[in-house]
Formats: structure tokens, C-alpha cells, sequence
């Protein structure tokens, strides 16, 4: 019979899957995670809905956490002010990333290894290290307002530090890679014959670029902006050290909250929200990118 | 006329590109310069260059032990990363299709969400299991999100795997598994190689988990948060530096390993 | 002595059936090929032999054993890939010894065999270089020698010299025949190049739309099509509608247009369409004249095709059939003599014409 549970199996020992004994692999990762990723998860959610009262956290069943989260003002302000930098964050990454991506897709193999291992070099430096790196340039006494006041451009030192601007600058260094390979791997699929057909069509280059390669280079975008846009919503050490006290994220809130009040509650209802707003967002991205698929 | 567009255009994509990799590169080329300065305080261009601060810090218990500390763990998660990665994109490569997407998903997890959210968790678990602060605490949290990598780039080698030789080494007599071992493994070695580096490099830079987790025993990220406020001397530099050079090196060792064992395909 | 036998051998994919009903008996040191165009389902029923895939229905049988449900590395085949699928991260050597390895052959014997595979299929003294610094013919010599050195109880080949240049792959032909030959290796070769089939095998099954068209000696397919399939799929063919007209002595007379043929056809009636084949090389052209009679009548040659070893003309007859004709070149004056526009005689040898069934005709 046609799709019996047997044939079922059979195709798939067909296509090389041992079904069942190969599951057991997943043992030893399934086991870590449980302990380092599922019950952590699971505990967070819980505790968002404890009380914390005087210093002390107690397992409880309120909302209080996550009203507190919509109608305390600077709460929200902070969430809003995250959200705000994470956004501008992905905008500059796909704006800076996306000629990086074109020029990689146009290098020789010789010239794409050199531009990859470049644009993956920051990745591959601690967070804090680039942060010192971002330091000594930005500072009041440092490279680049050295240079400026040295060349006379400037009369005093600007503020490039310090503000929203510097963890612009300093995340964008590192999560410009995410957005550059996603893109220039959708831009790679694309069929050089497919643009030349438009160019010989009639459309001026640029046009063809808006009008072909752009849509068709959609899922990348998507794909970049959604990786880019999660881990900007996590960014802790960086507006610590670029942004010093005024620029406040959600992460640093959570951190203080757990390492110098030890106040649970608060915390974990921060976190599930940002879950929460990562979760939307990507899902947000997913279905635009999938409106604007092509049907293959 | 079309030409001298795209001619125009091709120069305006370099230039920008030009623009971005000096920014990319710049603060990293500055940091090393800047390591290498042979005067007490930070000042940018360095106006001696000496070997002073990485004595120094080789030489300072506590930088010491803060390197010692983070290349210990790395090195231990390193080859078990590899291990749990690699058994787990061989399940999902060969197991039933259904639910695929669903455990790659989780297994990728770690990576992706927020470090502060994983940490917060991780620590409340820790508590009381009595794992804070202690070696096996922080390489297990390494060990969570370095097995995503593996994950990743094994699954990806595994995927793009012509499977004729394992069948071929299946007609001579081996059994399913020693095919795995003896054909399929070796020929994906440059997945695993970029598997392992990644974990690695992870693991040494980890900051935010490790952050919740230590309170005497410093990694060297913390150790280098810390004396920023404190310390803000030309050790930072160096310390940087000498993270710097590690990555440098094991990505060099990535690239050629890749680019040789795949017959110089990587990116064509 | 039966080697393998398939009965009733069904593979279904889905709602897609990819082999359907296959039997075939393959006897011991017999070459046998499956022939057919891509999609027939040839390389499924190899795979099915080889343990890859799970008969959705039917037995296979190797010696006697019934073998469906043993995996690939229990039944003793030895498999040669069109891609070669030598393990790149060997030697030569070690790439022939794998299979003695798995059987825990070991140490001198295991050296010596290897040795003697390699010399086999002559390839001495590149025992220690690496796939990639061998030419294709040379890879594919190391994939045979590694599938020949555990004396395998069945060969199975998928369009090995697909990827192959001609010349080369004429020349793995000749050396992969005189090898079997030598072995007595019960042999199966998959192939959709009906040249090759021909050229090596003791008997061809053709394969179309997963069902076995016909098997047989490479001549009786040839010479006696059981479908239009096959006649068309073996070689070129002219295919000629006609009606019997007369029938005397097991011989009909069929009036085809033009032309008027007898040939052996029993059981048939006067007044049945029949469809005939003559294949181009029993068509004969002569200059001069036009004879009418049985198998002869005139036509304008059409145009001319000039192959080097051979001419193909197409002829149009009075009721505007065009009859392609094949002759060797043999520099003689009736042959190539012939050119565009010039009315010929055409004769066809009564033994030349055959029939095919009425619901195969098409």
C-alpha cells in the first residue's frame, strides 16, 4: 500500500537516512541544552512573574514585572531607546554593507578571500578588545579628534564618545559582517544572463540595479537584517564603554538589576519582553522577505 | 555610453568599499601599534615602540592567570564542541526529515539570542547546582554556545557532501557508520577545522555570560572590562594585542587549510 | 547457472513508479547491459541490485540467496561510479585495499592483492600518488581495480566512461571487455549509448519508462525490434504505413505508397495496416533509371549528408515519403556518384523489411 509507515521508512533508509539509529547523536547536545539552554529559558519565564520586595525575590504569580515594564516610564523609555539604536544599527549595516557585498561579488576568487578575511577580521577580536580599539580613536584625546584639532578643522574636541553615536559606530564595526555575507551569498545566486537580458533590454545600469538585481538580492537583505538586528538588541558592553552613563540599553538594565540587586523578578520580565520584540521582529522580516520573493 | 556608466558606477562600489575596510581594519591596526608603545600612559601615535607592556602583562600574576584561564577553557570546549556539533549535524543530515528544521533551530539557538538573557538563566541554574565561578560552569556555558558553530559549518559541509564515495565504501564492505568514519569525516575535514576555530575563538572572547557567572576567577575579557576603569594603561593594548595575534593566527591557518583542502574552490 | 535473478521487481517513489515489474535472470560471467534514456529507471534498478534501495515489491536473488533485505556492505558487489567516487583523501593504494580492510585482510596478502589489481587494469607505479594527480582514465582504472580486488560475486557499473572522452572511452571498452572476459566476472552495465551496449554485451535489456522493453542478443534487438521504442532507440529506422494486399506462403504483399514490399508475415489478413521498418543501410541507390517492381521504385534524392566513413541520403519517393538511405564510403562510382537532385533507383532487399506490431506501430 502506498504510504504505509513502512514504505515511509524505506524511502527515507533510501535517501541515506538511518532514521532512528541516527537520532541518538543528538543525545549529547540534547542533554547540554536541557541543562544550559531549555531550563534557563523555562527559569527565566517563571521568574519574570515573581515578586521582588526589599531585596528579596519570591515565586509568585503577578504581572506586576511586566506592567511595571509599560507604565514606568524610564523602563519603557529604555526598551523604546534599544529598540531605536537597534534599528539604526541594521539601517547602517545594510547601507555601508551592501556596496561591500556588490564589490565582493565582482572580485576574482584571489580578491574575495582577501575582502572576506577583512571584513571578517573584527569578528574574530574579543568585544572588549574592539571597544578599546574604538576608544583610543574616538575619545576626547584620541586619534581622530587628535587629527581634527591638529589640522585645524576643529576648535575643540567633538563628542563622538560617550553618546548614541559612538555605539553606532563601534556596533556597526563588528555586525557589519553579518549583513555583508548574507547579502553578497543572495547576490551570488543571482544569474549574471538575467541582468545582461535587462541591460540589453534597454534599462541604463542603474536602473537595472534597482529594478532586477536589488528585489532579487531580497531574501539576503532580509536574512542580514533580521541577524543584525537580533544581536543589536543584545548589545551590553559596547554602550557600557562607548556610551558611558547615557546611553542605557536593555541588556545593561538586566545586568545591574541581577549583579547589584539581585532583584530576579525585574529582570527575567525584561528579558522575556525582549525576547518577545526579537521574536516579532524576525518574524516581521521573515514575511516581508517572503512577500517580496520571487516564485521560482 | 553604457560602458562609461558602469565604468563610473564599478569605481563608486570600490570606493566605498575601500572606505569600509579601512574602517573595518583601522581600529585594529591602531590597538596593535598602540600595544607596542614603549611610554606609561595611551597616546596615540605612539612616540617610542618597545616590547615593555607585553612583558609586562606576561610577567603580572593576574594578567597571568586571566590568559591562562581563557585559553584553559577554550581549549577544553574546543574538541567537545567539535564532538556534540558534529554527532548533531550528522543526525539531522541523516535522520528523518521531519522536525529537521525544528532541532536545527534549537540547536542554533544559543548563538543567536541575546547573551544577557542566557546568562541571567544560566546563572539562576547554576546557583543551585553550585557551578558559579568554578572551570566546569564556564566551559559548560562555552560549551552552549560554541556547539552552534559546529553545527553550522559541519551541517554545511555535510550538506554540499557528494555521497557516491560513501556509497562506494558501503559496496566494499563497510557498515553505514564505518563509512561515516573512515570516507565522509576526513573528506569534510575542512568543516571541521572551521568548526573547531570558531569555537574557539567564541570561547576565548566570551564576555557577557562568563560576566555572570565569575566573580574571583577572571577570564581575560572580564580582566581587561575591569581595568578599564581602573587601569587604563598601555597593558590593555597589549593584552589586546595578544588576543589579536591568537584569532589572526588561527584564522590564517583556517583560510589555507580551506582554501587547500578544497582545492582552492572556497569562493569561486 | 542463474548469478542474480530480479522477479516482478517494483521501486516506487511516492506516487511515481520508478521500476516496473522487472524480471531478469543474469547468468554466471554473462555481460549484460541495461540500455535506455535517462529517466527509464536503469540506474534505480541498479541501485536496487546493489542495496541502496528497498524493492517496493519483487525478490532479488544473488546465488540462489534471497538478498532484498541485506545492506549494501553484506552482498558481495563491487561498484564502479560515472564520478569515479574514488576517496580523495587516499592513496591509490589504499583507495584499492579499502574493501580488503573492511574484510580484515591484512599486512602481505593485502599488499599483494593490491598489487595484482593494480597491474589487472594496468595501472603500475602510481600506487602512491593521490586521485587528484591522476588523469580521468587513470581515476577510473583505480575505481575499477578497487571494486575487482575483492573479487567481487557481481559487477556493477553506471555509466562509468560517461565522462570520459571518446577516445578514451573506446579504449576502458576494449580493456573493461577483455578484463571480463578473462575474470568470468558476472557483469551489469548501465548505459544509455547504444553503441556501447552493443559493443560489450553478451545481451541487451532495453528499459523504457521503467518497464523491460525487450532482452536479447545485441543482433535480435537490433535486427528484430519487438517495438517501435527499440527500433528507433537501436538505430535509425524508416517506418513505413502500409496495408496487405496479398498473402501467399507465409509471405505478404503490403502496398506502402509508393512502394510495394513483400515480406515474411504470418497471421496476417488482407486489407490490416501493418507498419513497416527498413533501417537506412538496407536501402540501396542506383543511378539511372527507374525499375517498378516489388521493393523497387524511383525517387529524387533530397539531400545528402556526408559523414566521412559513411553518406546518408534522404530520397523523396513519387508519393512524397522521404526514405533515408546510408552507404558506406567506399570511393566506388554507384555510391558517390550520387548527388542532390538526382533521380535514383531505389531497391529494397526483401529480407530488409520488418514488421512491428500493430499497437506498437504508433
Amino acid at each position: 500500500m502506498p504510504g504505509s509507515k513502512a514504505e515511509r521508512r524505506d524511502d527515507a533508509i533510501d535517501r541515506g537516512e538511518g532514521s532512528r539509529s541516527a537520532l541518538w547523536l543528538l543525545l549529547p547536545s540534547a542533554t547540554l541544552y536541557v541543562v544550559t539552554f531549555v531550563i534557563p529559558l523555562a527559569i527565566v519565564i517563571v521568574f519574570s512573574f515573581a515578586s521582588y520586595r526589599a531585596g528579596v525575590t519570591t515565586l509568585d504569580l503577578s504581572l506586576d514585572n511586566y506592567r511595571a515594564i509599560f507604565h514606568d516610564g524610564v523602563t519603557f523609555g529604555v526598551f523604546a531607546h534599544t529598540i531605536r539604536l537597534a534599528i539604526v544599527i541594521t539601517a547602517a549595516c545594510l547601507v555601508v554593507g551592501y556596496p561591500v557585498a556588490i564589490a565582493m561579488r565582482r572580485a576574482r576568487p584571489r580578491g574575495r578571500l582577501v575582502l572576506l578575511v577583512l571584513i571578517v577580521s573584527p569578528l574574530l577580536t574579543s568585544v572588549i578588545v574592539r571597544n578599546v580599539a574604538w576608544l583610543l580613536i574616538l575619545g576626547r584625546t584620541g586619534l581622530l579628534n587628535r587629527a581634527l584639532l591638529d589640522l585645524g578643522l576643529v576648535t575643540a574636541p567633538l563628542r563622538l564618545m560617550y553618546n548614541d553615536l559612538g555605539v553606532v559606530v563601534a556596533v556597526v564595526h563588528v555586525y557589519l559582517s553579518f549583513m555583508i555575507l548574507p547579502i553578497f551569498a543572495s547576490l551570488s545566486a543571482i544569474e549574471p544572463s538575467i541582468e545582461e537580458s535587462a541591460m540589453s533590454l534597454g534599462a541604463p545600469a542603474w536602473r537595472t540595479f534597482l529594478q532586477v538585481t536589488l528585489p532579487l538580492s531580497l531574501p539576503g537583505i532580509v536574512a542580514g537584517s533580521t541577524i543584525v538586528f537580533i544581536l543589536a538588541m543584545g548589545i551590553y558592553l559596547t554602550p557600557v564603554i562607548m556610551g558611558g552613563n547615557f546611553v542605557v540599553t536593555v541588556p545593561m538594565v538586566i545586568t545591574d538589576l541581577v549583579h547589584n540587586q539581585f532583584n530576579w523578578a525585574n529582570a527575567s520580565a525584561l528579558a522575556v519582553v525582549l525576547l518577545f520584540v526579537i521574536g516579532a521582529a524576525a518574524s516581521a522580516l521573515n514575511a516581508l522577505g517572503r512577500r517580496g520573493r520571487v516564485p521560482s | 555610453m553604457m560602458e562609461r556608466a558602469e565604468y563610473r558606477r564599478g569605481r563608486l562600489v570600490w570606493f566605498l568599499t575601500a572606505l569600509t575596510l579601512i574602517f573595518l581594519v583601522a581600529p585594529l591596526v591602531v590597538l596593535l601599534m598602540q600595544s607596542f608603545t614603549a611610554e606609561s600612559y595611551l597616546a596615540f601615535p605612539p612616540t617610542s615602540y618597545g616590547m615593555r607592556w607585553y612583558r609586562h602583562i606576561f610577567s603580572d600574576n593576574e594578567w597571568q592567570r586571566a590568559i591562562l584561564l581563557s585559553l584553559a577553557i577554550a581549549a577544553t570546549v574546543t574538541p567537545l564542541s567539535l564532538g556534540f556539533g558534529t554527532a548533531a549535524a550528522l543526525a539531522l543530515d541523516r535522520g528523518p526529515l521531519r522536525g529537521r528544521r525544528a532541532f536545527y533551530t534549537v540547536l542554533i539557538s544559543p548563538m543567536i539570542l541575546p547573551g544577557v538573557v542566557l546568562g541571567l538563566g544560566i546563572l539562576r541554574v547554576f546557583l543551585w547546582l553550585d557551578l558559579t565561578d568554578r572551570f566546569i560552569g564556564f566551559a559548560l556555558a562555552h560549551l552552549t554556545i560554541t556547539v552552534p558553530y559546529a553545527v553550522i559549518t559541519v551541517g554545511a559541509s555535510l550538506a554540499s557532501f557528494d555521497r557516491s564515495a560513501e556509497e562506494a565504501a558501503r559496496s566494499l564492505g563497510a557498515s553505514p557508520w564505518r563509512a561515516v568514519w573512515h570516507v565522509t569525516l576526513p573528506m569534510i575535514r575542512p568543516g571541521l577545522v572551521g568548526g573547531g576555530i570558531f569555537a574557539f575563538i567564541t570561547s576565548f572572547d566570551e564576555f557577557i555570560i562568563t560576566y555572570f557567572l565569575a566573580t574571583y576567577h577572571l577570564t581575560l575579557p572580564i580582566q581587561i572590562f575591569n581595568s578599564l576603569s581602573y587601569q587604563l594603561d598601555p597593558s590593555i593594548a597589549a593584552v589586546s594585542g595578544l588576543t589579536i595575534m591568537i584569532t589572526a593566527l588561527l584564522t590564517t591557518v583556517l583560510v589555507f587549510r580551506g582554501q587547500v583542502a578544497s582545492g582552492g574552490r572556497v569562493l569561486r | 547457472m542463474t548469478a542474480v535473478s530480479l522477479e516482478g521487481v517494483a521501486k516506487r517513489f511516492g506516487p511515481v513508479l520508478a521500476v516496473d515489474g522487472i524480471s531478469l535472470a543474469i547468468a554466471k560471467g554473462e555481460f549484460v547491459t541495461l540500455l535506455g534514456p535517462s529517466g527509464c529507471g536503469k540506474t534505480t534498478t541498479l541501485r536496487l541490485i546493489a542495496g541502496f534501495l528497498r524493492p517496493s515489491e519483487g525478490r532479488i536473488a544473488m546465488n540462489g540467496r534471497h538478498i532484498e533485505s541485506l545492506p549494501p556492505h553484506r552482498r558481495e558487489i563491487g561498484l564502479v561510479f560515472q564520478s569515479f567516487a574514488l576517496f580523495p583523501h587516499m592513496t591509490v593504494a589504499d583507495n584499492v585495499a579499502f574493501g580488503l580492510r573492511m574484510r580484515g585482510v591484512a599486512g602481505e596478502e593485502r599488499r599483494r592483492r593490491v598489487g595484482d589489481a593494480l597491474d589487472l587494469v594496468r595501472l603500475v607505479g602510481l600506487a602512491e600518488s593521490y586521485p587528484r594527480q591522476l588523469s580521468g582514465g587513470q581515476q577510473q582504472r583505480v575505481a575499477l581495480a578497487r571494486a575487482l580486488v575483492i573479487r567481487p560475486q557481481l559487477l556493477l557499473l553506471d555509466e562509468p566512461f560517461g565522462a570520459l572522452d571518446p577516445q578514451l572511452r573506446e579504449h576502458l571498452q576494449q580493456e573493461l571487455k577483455t578484463l571480463q572476459k578473462k575474470l568470468r566476472l558476472t557483469t551489469l552495465f548501465v548505459t544509455h549509448d547504444q553503441a556501447e551496449a552493443m559493443l560489450l554485451s553478451d545481451r541487451i535489456a532495453i528499459m523504457n519508462r521503467g518497464k523491460l522493453e525487450q532482452i536479447g542478443w545485441p543482433r535480435d534487438i537490433y535486427e528484430q525490434p519487438r517495438s517501435r521504442f527499440v527500433a528507433e532507440f537501436m538505430g535509425r529506422s524508416n517506418l513505413l504505413h502500409g496495408k496487405v494486399t496479398a498473402i501467399e506462403n507465409g509471405f505478404a504483399q503490403v502496398e506502402a505508397g509508393t512502394l510495394t514490399l513483400e515480406i515474411p508475415l504470418e497471421k496476417a489478413r488482407t486489407g490490416e495496416s501493418v507498419t513497416l521498418l527498413i533501417r537506412p543501410e538496407r536501402v540501396r541507390l542506383r543511378r539511372g533509371p527507374a525499375v517498378e517492381g516489388i521493393g523497387r521504385c524511383g525517387g529524387v534524392v533530397d539531400s545528402v549528408f556526408y559523414l566521412g566513413s559513411s553518406l546518408t541520403y534522404k530520397v523523396a519517393l513519387a508519393d512524397g515519403t522521404l526514405l533515408q538511405a546510408t552507404q558506406s564510403n567506399t570511393g566506388e562510382e554507384g555510391a558517390s556518384g550520387i548527388e542532390q537532385g538526382m533521380a535514383v533507383q531505389v531497391e529494397i532487399l526483401q529480407q530488409a523489411c520488418f514488421s512491428l506490431k500493430g499497437d506498437e506501430a504508433g
